[in-house]
């Protein structure tokens, strides 16, 4: 069931009235049945690979909190590890791991035959599996204890609003407030209803109306000149942006609703002054998680520099490993980890910069910022391109500088509508600043931009992130 | 302090003891909450003891991942109550106003469109005098409604004829029923003309998934009642129950196509204003049906005499500044001249728009396949003329929609042939579909015919309207002479048979058969026919309806 169809408008209020008329006891059970519902709207067989997970981790925990004896804790944290990860690695990763294999072993000249299995990629299998072996290692690692109640347990895995593609919230976090969930008071309705709409107007009135435009120029960059090319590659940066983050924020808006508090995902990442800076911005939830059960496990920047930079180049390759099953995400990342050891070893990104004190600093900020903006759009390049051919021919294409004039005035007012929100959200520090506006100019701001969804929102072009 | 090596899950489980975390990695979450011996804080535990996260540098996060402290913002009712009452009103008054919209594009830039503005004046004008209302597919394009009712109102001055027609691809008559069923009452056509070809009776049964383009211009109500279980999916099915409560909701495509028709308007004029130069005017002093020429106190126009035979009349208005200038009606071919007022300091072009258009080759010039307005007496040098285009608004005939109908441009017979048949099997859309349709066709004609289904439903549509006191022509329309093996099958003759059938069972049923009225040329495909088509039925067709008309005033004036 995606945020953006009439099936979702139609099934929140009746959740959300179900929910609140609910005994505290039974709260739970239709959160619960309410996020099957909502998963199983996609394929009934998801479910299967969700209960599995959910039984693995809430078992293995349970041996692992109620359990002295080491060898028995490491196997059972095994047994959760190899469990999850043999789902992901079997549903998203099997065919592309063999034809790898096939590949490279045909490119020695030899014959390979190449078994394929025929599997859908479970939507959003990616994020429920790090959110549940995250749970099994905290327990394991004594950062927080294993709960009893399965059912408790089953929510925080399939909790529908984040459940598809995140944030990627953990036990300690979200875990507390499912058992004892906020009170849904008149603030957090605001607060919920202003996530919810940002979120909508993201994603539906930026992002969908983007989306043709740029599947046209990235599906044959050499049928277009570089100003098109040039066109596409700013478009999907924002596209990508207001999509995920789009989810986000309607995934937090919903949550809101539900008396439960989801963690920051974005925070306005294409202001930021260096790539280090953006990923403390982008994807919040996966590049803490990474930090927690990758980066540190590797070792971190405990060991010499050099060390830090393989633990580095490691993380981001798994992480755009983790975003998809091809190379082409390989060398996304390996491209974030690469400028990530630069700025390091510059020097650059460390901490927050302080805000600029004269026009000069400003300057160098915006100069800072324009710069940090076009490497990561050029990151999204890599990321989107269905091949290298493509992505070839993409970077060639916009290298002959031809026709710039094609670029067009639709990423400037693209831009122009992302940063009055972002710009806006950053100097507040507020994700839900518009609600300090005065409400008598609120209320028909807001019912234009809901007139505008009800006229553009029947596309229901998937999230991106879905396919991850 | 431990290192550890390798990835993935041996990595972690060598991490049995981690150290603390020492890194700069980006972070907003804060460390596990652990009691006073250092132990973890159970799930149950953290409750209520929970910080603001901070971010990696101490900084705090976002107000919305704050806890929430004392309310700096409105009521929540008083910001969120009003916006589902605004929608409301707006939903509730859309019928209003947004008929009140111009529509600025042609037909085919978005035929839902088209057929629902169509529908709305026509259920919300009542009839002056004899209205006559065409429906059908894509079929229904063989003529022009502004042709036969000049034609009409040449025959019957003072009768307030009215031609409309309402016109679906894809739509059939089982659609059409339903229609109807809604809007019979309030359209209260005098005549009804089907308008149907072959091609409408290619799939066996009405029995079928509705399209999406159908859904929208059908009643949704009526059409989730009685096609339920055509409707597929339960999205499908929620959306109709959406459409069947909310104007907004219903007319969302057709709010958005104005928008952007709109939009374009102002870009137009954003960027280049209207025209400056004078544009579609020919090297012999004849026009497209729009053109524009420079300002000037008058413009002396010749009216065509296959102008006046194909059409019944010519009216031609000119407009400057947005503003209606002049015009002219004439029933009678020869010069006449336009006397134009316009403001001192007037500059550029004054746009003219004739009603239609009229057609050399349909009027017997083998070699003239232009549709032409007005012959200037003093044409314009051109000069840029290429570059102007007419402001963009809703004509009654698009230019956009003829040159599409000329792909064969002036060729005829053999040649004809022979581009027709290279085209066909080239490895375009266009070729594709065509020869689905050929192979369809041909399909049909193979299998005996038998009067059930979509057939049965066009019969009791059309005695329906009979028993209800109209008129009803059925209208047969042009198939291509290229299409071999179908007019001269058995399946064709019975085809033709019930229809005869069903106008003699009725003397208020009249059946039209067209099929072979038109040569290939004047065929765009196999059944869909160019404007010179067009004109030759049109012409075809007001003929035809001429003693219907009559037989209408007759009764009319002999009282019930």
């Amino acid at each position: 069931m995606l945020f953006n169809s009439v099936t979702f408008v139609l099934f929140l209020p009746v959740v959300l009235l179900l929910v609140g008329a609910a005994p505290q006891r039974l709260r739970n059970w239709v959160i619960l049945a309410a996020s099957y519902l909502f998963y199983g709207a996609w394929d009934w067989r998801f479910l299967g690979l969700i209960l599995t997970s959910t039984l693995i981790d809430y078992v293995a925990a349970l041996v692992i909190a109620s359990s002295g004896d080491r060898q028995r804790r490491r196997m059972a944290l095994a047994t959760s590890l190899i469990g999850n990860l043999g789902i992901l690695g079997t549903f998203k990763y099997f065919n592309f791991f063999v034809d790898s294999a096939v590949e490279l072993i045909e490119w020695f000249g030899w014959h390979a035959s190449r078994p394929a299995l025929s599997l859908i990629l479970p939507v959003g299998i990616s994020f429920y599996t790090l959110q549940t072996m995250s749970y099994t290692i905290d327990v394991y690692y004594e950062r927080i204890r294993a709960t009893r109640s399965l059912l408790d347990f089953a929510v925080y895995v399939a909790y529908f609003p984040q459940l598809v593609a995140g944030p990627i919230e953990r036990a300690q976090d979200l875990l507390p407030q499912i058992i004892s969930p906020g009170k849904v008071s008149g603030e957090r309705i605001n607060i919920g209803l202003m996530l919810m709409l940002i979120g909508y107007t993201k994603k539906v009135l930026i992002a969908d109306s983007i989306a043709p435009i740029t599947a046209d120029i990235y599906d044959d960059p050499s049928a277009h000149t570089a100003g098109v090319l040039l066109q596409g590659a700013y478009l999907y940066t924002f596209q990508i942006f207001c999509d995920f983050s789009g989810y986000s924020d309607i995934a937090r808006g919903v949550s809101e609703l539900l008396g439960i508090r989801l963690g920051e995902n974005f925070r306005q990442p294409y202001l930021s002054q260096s790539v280090t800076e953006f990923w403390r911005r982008w994807h919040m939830s996966l590049g803490s998680w990474l930090r927690d059960y990758v980066y540190v496990p590797l070792g971190g920047n405990r060991g010499s520099s050099m060390r830090t930079y393989v633990n580095l180049m490691i993380t981001w390759l798994l992480c755009g490993l983790w975003h998809g099953a091809a190379w082409t995400f390989v060398v996304w990342g390996g491209l974030n980890g690469i400028y990530i050891c630069i700025e390091r070893w510059l020097g650059i990104g460390r901490g927050n910069p302080p805000l600029p004190q004269d026009r000069r600093e400003w300057g160098m900020r915006v100069v800072r910022t324009v710069l940090t903006f076009h490497l990561i759009t050029f990151t999204w390049v890599v990321f989107t391109s269905p091949s290298f051919s493509h992505m070839v021919d993409f970077v060639r294409g916009v290298l002959v500088f031809d026709h710039l004039g094609d670029i067009g005035p639709i990423p400037f007012l693209v831009a122009l509508a992302v940063l009055s929100i972002d710009i806006s959200q950053n100097a507040a520090g507020d994700h839900t600043v518009f609600l300090r506006l005065p409400w008598w100019l609120q209320s028909p701001l807001y019912a234009a931009l809901c007139f505008a969804m009800i006229l553009y929102g029947d596309r229901e072009i998937p999230f991106i992130y879905f396919q991850f | 302090m431990r290192r550890y090596a390798g990835v993935g899950s041996a990595a972690l489980l060598a991490a049995a003891q981690p150290g603390p975390i020492v890194t700069d990695w980006p972070t907003v979450r804060s460390e596990p909450p652990r009691d006073e011996g250092g132990r973890p804080l159970s799930v149950e535990s953290i409750l209520g003891e929970r910080e603001a996260p901070r971010g990696v540098d101490g900084e705090e996060v976002a107000a919305a991942t704050r806890p929430i402290g004392a309310s700096t913002y409105k009521p929540w009712w008083k910001v969120w109550l009003p916006i589902p009452l605004l929608i409301v009103l707006l939903d509730v008054s859309l019928p209003v106003t947004f008929w009140q919209i111009p529509k600025l594009s042609g037909m085919a830039d978005d035929f839902n469109y088209q057929f629902l503005y169509d529908l709305h004046h026509l259920n919300s004008n009542l009839p002056a005098g004899v209205r006559v209302v065409a429906f059908g597919s894509s079929v229904a394009s063989a003529f022009d409604p502004f042709q036969v009712s000049g034609l009409l109102q040449q025959s019957f001055p003072d009768a307030g004829i009215e031609v409309r027609r309402l016109l679906q691809p894809g739509m059939k008559p089982s659609d059409y029923r339903v229609l109807w069923s809604a809007e019979l009452e309030r359209v209260d056509p005098a005549v009804l003309v089907a308008v149907f070809n072959l091609v409408d009776f290619l799939n066996p049964s009405f029995e079928r998934a509705l399209k999406p383009g159908i859904r929208y211009v059908l009643p949704p109500w009526e059409t989730l009642r009685t096609r339920y279980e055509y409707i597929p999916g339960w999205t499908e099915k929620l959306e109709m129950v959406a459409a069947s409560v909310s104007n907004l909701y219903r007319y969302r495509k057709l709010i958005r196509s104005s928008i952007r028709d709109h939009a374009k308007l102002v870009r137009s004029w954003w960027r280049a204003g209207t025209a400056t130069q004078p544009y579609g005017i020919f090297a012999d002093g004849y026009t497209e049906p729009r053109f524009g020429v420079p300002v000037g106190e008058e413009i002396e126009v010749w009216i065509d005499p296959g102008w006046i035979e194909q059409r019944g009349r010519a009216r031609i208005s000119f407009e400057y500044d947005g503003r209606i200038v002049a015009r002219i009606e004439a029933e009678e071919p020869g010069w006449t001249t336009a006397a134009i007022s316009l403001p001192a300091d007037a500059v550029g072009v004054v746009h003219g728009t004739v009603e239609g258009g009229w057609s050399r080759r349909a009027a017997g010039s083998e070699a003239d396949f232009r549709l032409l307005g007005v012959r200037l007496k003093n044409p314009p040098v051109l000069g840029e003329a290429k570059r102007s285009k007419p402001p963009l608004r809703y004509p009654p005939v698009a230019q956009s929609d003829i040159k599409p109908f000329l792909r064969m441009g002036s060729l005829r017979g053999r040649e004809y042939a022979e581009r027709w048949f290279g085209m066909l099997r080239a490895d375009s859309d266009f070729a594709k579909r065509y020869r689905l349709y050929r192979e369809a066709k041909s399909e049909r004609v193979q299998q005996p015919f038998e009067a059930s289904e979509e057939f049965a439903e066009l019969a009791m549509m059309l005695r329906g309207f009979a028993a209800g006191g109209r008129r009803v022509v059925m209208v047969n329309t042009p198939e291509s002479p290229l299409l071999e093996g179908v007019v001269d099958s058995q399946f064709y003759a019975d085809y033709l048979s019930f229809f005869e059938g069903l106008a003699n069972s009725d003397p208020r049923i009249t059946f039209v058969d067209l099929h072979d009225e038109v040569p290939a040329e004047d065929l765009n495909d196999w059944h869909h026919l160019n404007f010179v088509g067009q004109i030759r039925v049109g012409t075809l067709l007001a003929r035809r309806l001429d003693p219907v008309v009559a037989d209408i005033l007759r009764e009319g004036a002999e009282g019930p």
